[in-house]
């Protein structure tokens, strides 16, 4: 897998335990709801994993496939997002095994736009004033963010994002422990710099 | 080893509270120091509104693209499909419906060309009855000579001089 460092992970390590007729099955019975609630989530995560929104798109669609085919051996000892992201990361390591993931990847890479990701914040309530700083503070974070590596990125995201603790983002990515926590400490050293320190 | 000289979480600290490992004196010190606390909040406030900004994104980028069972059975929009099934159907249908029309005319036309040839043939059949039939009757009606013409003839050869064999001729 090489800049993830993912080539340890194994499909099954978060297949969890969930009996028939469970929430959790129910809902993976219907792959049209699934995509409903989780691909944004989904998407998210890949596009700072991946470091490439159309190819975000790819992975997520193949991760829904692949999770609603597998839907049997979700066990249901971590959540149904938990075991999305796990998946994701396996799709996108298979993927960057290609060939053809490397030729693409020299031609083109569609990099996040942080302006057009920022218009997308809700105002919330806010003033038009709060609400243009808090685009820019976005737009700020957004650039920030692509100043990471890839593992940095998908640490980041998995615990801050996905709110995932370091031990489930260790055994997602099949990573070791110490390692996620160094890939951790220097993305949020990076992205204090960028912001300003934790203030 | 946590505190800086202010007697405030150093960064290492403050970064293992973040990813949630940090140590319970840490934590405790979180809970009590307004000046980390606050740090610590307009973090998580920050990276909040970058995930907020993010997912709503990506929430507009997930209306746009195919449903999953779409792609699971090929990559074809189900109302797209939908209605090109439609239109293919209507477009056979059509096709099938002037094809249909174009034999029935030409089985039509072939037909009044058989019947046309059919009446020929009895024309010329019923011709060579009516033919026949007039001979027939032709053979019929034609003039029996008569006793008295005989007579009056040979009387006429004998008598008046006639020549021989003018009148006999039908």
């Amino acid at each position: 897998m090489g800049e993830l460092g993912l080539a340890d992970a194994s499909p099954g390590v978060l297949e969890s335990r969930a009996g028939p007729g469970s929430p959790a099955i129910r809902e993976l019975d219907d792959i049209d709801g699934l995509a409903r609630t989780y691909r944004p989530r989904l998407l998210r995560f890949l596009t700072y994993s991946a470091g490439d929104a159309d190819l975000a798109e790819t992975i997520a669609q193949d991760t829904l496939l692949r999770a609603y085919n597998n839907r049997t051996k979700f066990r249901g000892d971590c959540s149904v997002n938990t075991w999305l992201t796990g998946i994701a990361i396996n799709v996108l390591r298979d993927h960057r095994r290609t060939e053809k993931f490397k030729f693409w990847k020299k031609v083109q890479a569609t990099a996040v736009d942080a302006q057009e990701m920022a218009s997308f914040l809700p105002s919330d309530g806010l003033t038009p004033e709060a609400v243009m700083l808090a685009r820019e503070r976005v737009r700020h974070l957004s650039q920030a963010m692509e100043t990471l590596s890839l593992n940095q990125r998908t640490v980041f995201a998995m615990r801050f994002f996905e709110e995932m603790d370091v031990s489930e983002i260790s055994g997602a990515l099949g990573m070791p422990l110490n390692t996620v926590k160094t890939h951790l400490q220097r993305a949020l050293k990076a992205m204090r710099k960028e912001v300003g320190g934790t203030r | 080893m946590n505190f800086d000289e202010q007697r405030h979480l150093n960064e290492e600290a403050l970064d293992e509270v973040l990813m949630g490992t940090g140590s319970p004196e840490a934590e405790v010190h979180v809970r009590q120091c307004d000046a980390c606390r606050e740090k610590l909040t307009a973090f998580r406030a920050d990276v909040g509104i970058l995930g907020k900004a993010s997912l709503a994104w990506n929430e507009a980028r997930s209306h746009s693209m195919l449903s999953v069972a779409d792609v699971r059975r090929g990559g074809v929009p189900r109302p797209v499909g939908g209605w090109v099934a439609a239109g293919a159907c209507l477009v056979l249908m059509v096709v099938g419906l002037a094809v249909r029309e174009q034999r029935e005319v030409a089985r039509e036309l072939s037909a009044s060309r058989v019947s046309f040839a059919d009446g020929e043939g009895s024309r010329e059949s019923e011709l060579r009855e009516d033919n026949a039939l007039m001979a027939a009757i032709n053979a019929e009606t034609a003039p029996i000579a008569s006793p008295l013409a005989n007579y009056d003839r040979s009387s006429a050869v004998a008598g008046v001089g006639g020549k021989k064999g003018e009148q006999a001729k039908p």
